[in-house]
């Protein structure tokens, strides 16, 4: 299997070189079979990478250690369901993983578009196999990088190296791969971007054809991270969720590019304009998707999760610096086309609102980018290393966070070309007020605080806004068509997809925010050394310690402190926190266990423990409103479906422009 | 009946009780200096977050530190040591002097730009389209005249 694994990345390579080579060969000598054989290169991909996945697959399936990279994240202990997270557990499994998912988006691109775009095409299949070429390459010329090496000396060990125990947990089955649909998915967008500056067709084609590409990317990116938050928060034990790790910035900072693009597009959409500003966002958002990848990977900045490996360093530099060099210097050579009429109706309208959002998220990928690359620049410039962490991040970025809440609430407030005085005036009256009472209650419920007094008033305000978004058309809806209010707000937001989706997701981003504003401000800890019987308070709550148990399995020893939950003298329930010891790794892990409410999470973790005398160190956090967060996970994720929800009257407009399009340039 | 003796014991006991307790009470916690270092273990994780239990570094420092605090130091004056044994990489965040203000400052600045920047650039558009409409208003309004004197001859015509 190894041998297959191998012979198939190492045909993807011949596979991919050629699809780079021949629709550019058919396009340029009109020989349209050379297109079409291309097109067809592009399945052969497909096919490859997915026997290589198979490949993979099944030598981690079946425990085969003369593999590597099976002995390196697997073991015979390992529980069948993580064997899955063990493909993308290291290095060249995630490298495989990349080249997958590259290989099934293109395929789907091309069957979408095999009967449009056809200008286009053989540029983007062009584009999209050259970063394949460069993944096979990587597999199979770096040799930590091949996810079919075999141990030294081929012989099968009796058992493997086992799986990070931080990885045995379902949001680790989840969130690398939502984190890698959302890199990959930006790759299409780019490549039509790129496609659409060789052919100069410059109007809003490009972003058109790829709008729900670009969705979808945007929402496995937001799953993606949120699910990483929340791994982090039931796995890592220190009681919060997001430490500004510098993987965890590498998926942020795309995210944000990617964001600002969703919105700024709709300005070229409207009004043909920010031509040279949305390819800017896109190269932007594609570059910060290889950067990503190249941070977990290359180990240029140590992380918690990434792996040394100075080779693979250098692949990613080169083809970096290659990609950054191509792309901007084909967008400089089209300067002149793209530019456009850029006029505004008003100083104030939406058109402006969305600038400033564009201007305050690329503002915040540039801090979190200048933050994750200050300890080089730092040592470069001074020789003194310094490092950038969370306490910088908070101290930057609450601000700027909170100015995007502001404009969040703001923006649908302002009418699209033109605000009239009274427009405004008229529109801001009720969430601002809202946002008062807002302030008004918490001021007298005793909350204190200048960030979070603030960050909840804006939340009041936007929540507000989105509710009169939808309140107004439902209504319309209800006098027009005589619709029953919940029959109306149901087809308003079906009629509209993607703008009562996007409204959703704002709603969606407000709750998290909401999280993670009650649970960093308001966190409370206490740890405590306690034997059988005693008791801890924290915030309220008191828990007694009832009985310990423990007991080995193959593959570790547990420890487990069972503990009554009090809140004042009511009984809540039993928490259970495990502490645990693998015997082959020699490493021990925490297993955290809480008590979630909407209020508050009680989060648990034992930390050490005595066998003989049953003494165990106990922590315990008190996570205000921290549900919220994963529920505006769940909001953001429900918008970004509808938004993305196939949209009939949209694509008969599409068609028809394509129909359009066709025949002008038969013509 | 209480001697002399205890009368000046039972105070003197007392405040050195309460002050030993105030002594303990003003040690400040070992976050306040675990949460602006990191954990040198290889985690490059702060201090007081490290995610491993075993961790060889960071546990014995929260235990340096807590000893030290208890002992009279101010969290500064803990930080400033561990600055000294292992320099500033040790500081969870850059300092706020010399070349490392540039982090600080910069993400604001760039932001102030970019606003300054979106400002000038959607005034000129805006009015850009403000003149154009002026031209539009100068072009079309002879033609409405035009429009009602033809309107008005033809209606002459009808009286002739």
């Amino acid at each position: 299997m190894n041998q297959l694994g191998y012979t198939v990345l190492l045909l993807a390579v011949a596979v991919s070189a050629y699809g780079i080579v021949a629709p550019i060969v058919g396009v340029r000598t009109g020989r349209r079979e050379f297109v079409r054989s291309g097109e067809r290169s592009v399945y052969a991909l497909a096919a490859l990478v997915v026997i290589g996945a198979i490949a993979l697959i099944y030598a981690l399936v079946t425990r085969d250690f003369s593999n590597e990279y099976v002995w390196s994240y697997t073991s015979r202990e390992l529980n069948g369901f993580y064997t899955v997270s063990a493909f993308w557990a290291g290095n060249a499994g995630s490298m495989l993983l990349w080249l997958v998912i590259l290989g099934v988006f293109q395929a789907i691109v091309v069957y979408q578009n095999r009967r449009k775009n056809r200008e286009l095409m053989p540029y983007v299949i062009s584009i999209l196999m050259a970063m394949a070429l460069f993944f096979s390459l990587v597999m199979t010329i770096s040799t930590e990088s091949n996810p079919f090496r075999l141990v030294p000396g081929g012989v099968a060990p009796a058992n493997g190296n086992g799986l990070n125990p931080m990885l045995e947990n379902p949001g680790m089955v989840i969130h690398p791969i939502t984190l890698y649909l959302g890199y990959v998915g930006f790759a299409i967008p780019f490549a039509f971007a790129m496609a659409a500056l060789i052919t100069k067709r410059l109007g809003d084609f490009w972003i058109r054809s790829t709008r729900r590409w670009t969705l979808f990317a945007w929402l496995f990116l937001t799953v993606g991270n949120i699910m990483g938050a929340w791994w982090a928060y039931v796995t890592l034990g220190w009681g919060g969720y997001w430490a500004w790790d510098p993987v965890e910035n590498a998926s942020f900072m795309p995210w944000l590019t990617g964001t600002a693009f969703l919105h700024s597009v709709m300005i070229q959409e409207k009004k043909d304009m920010l031509k040279v500003w949305n390819m800017v966002l896109i190269i932007l958002t594609f570059m910060l998707t290889i950067f990503g990848t190249f941070l977990t990977r290359s180990g240029i900045i140590n992380s918690v999760h990434s792996f040394g490996n100075g080779q693979l360093g250098v692949f990613f530099v080169l083809f970096m610096g290659l990609a950054l060099v191509f792309s901007l210097t084909l967008l400089f050579n089209r300067l002149d086309l793209l530019k456009s009429r850029n006029e505004l109706d008003s100083l104030v309208s939406r058109e402006s609102s969305f600038l400033l959002n564009n201007l305050i998220l690329v503002g915040m990928a540039f801090t979190v980018l200048l933050g994750v690359l200050w300890p080089i620049i730092s040592e470069g410039v001074t020789g003194n290393k310094a490092t950038v962490g969370p306490p910088f991040f908070n101290t930057v970025m609450v601000p700027i966070g909170l100015l995007l809440m502001f404009v969040t609430g703001v923006c649908p407030l302002i009418a699209w070309r033109r605000a009239t005085f009274s427009n405004l005036q008229r529109n801001f009256i009720y969430p601002a007020s809202a946002a008062i009472v807002v302030l008004i209650v918490l001021m007298v419920a005793g909350v204190r605080g200048f960030y979070p007094l603030l960050s909840f008033t804006l939340a009041g305000f936007v929540l507000t806004t989105v509710t009169l978004e939808f309140a107004r058309g439902a209504w319309v809806r209800h006098q027009m068509q005589d619709e029953n209010v919940g029959k109306a707000l149901v087809s308003l937001t079906w009629r509209n997809k993607r703008r009562y989706g996007g409204y959703i997701v704002h709603v969606g981003v407000i709750l998290l925010l909401v999280g993670v504003t009650g649970s960093s401000a308001f966190k409370t800890k206490a740890a405590d050394t306690l034997t059988k019987g005693q008791s801890m308070n924290v915030g309220g709550y008191t828990l007694t310690y009832d009985s310990f148990n423990s007991y080995d399995t193959n593959e570790k020893r547990v420890g487990q402190v069972t503990m009554t939950l009090k809140q004042g003298a009511t009984y809540i329930g039993k928490v259970t926190p495990v502490k645990e010891y693998y015997f082959n790794k020699d490493q021990p892990w925490t297993r955290i266990d809480r008590y979630s409410t909407l209020g508050r999470d009680v989060y648990v973790s034992l930390l050490e423990y005595s066998s003989e005398t049953g003494e165990a160190n106990i922590e315990v956090f008190i996570n205000p409103l921290i549900s919220w967060l994963w529920i505006g996970g769940i909001v953001m994720t429900i918008g970004g479906i509808v938004a993305i929800w196939p949209d009939r009257r949209d694509q008969r407009r599409l068609a028809a422009r394509y129909e359009r399009q066709a025949r002008t340039h038969e013509v | 009946m209480l001697r002399p003796a205890w009368l000046v014991a039972l105070p003197v006991a007392l405040v050195i009780l309460a002050s030993s307790a105030l002594a303990a009470q003003a040690a400040p916690p070992t976050s306040s200096v675990s949460d602006k270092i990191m954990c040198l273990c290889g985690c490059n994780s702060v201090l007081s977050v490290c995610p491993h239990p075993d961790c060889g570094w960071g546990i014995p420092a929260k235990e340096d530190i807590k000893q030290q605090l208890e002992s009279g130091k101010t969290p500064d004056q803990v930080i400033a040591y561990y600055v000294d044994k292992y320099g500033e990489q040790v500081l969870a965040s850059p300092t706020k002097k010399g070349f490392n203000m540039v982090v600080w400052v910069l993400p604001f600045v760039v932001l102030l730009a970019g606003a300054v920047v979106v400002y000038f650039l959607v005034k000129s558009w805006a009015v850009r389209r403000a003149a154009e409409e002026l031209v539009e208003v100068e072009v079309t309004a002879p033609k409405a005249s035009e429009d009602a004197q033809r309107r008005l001859e033809e209606e002459l015509r009808k009286f002739d």
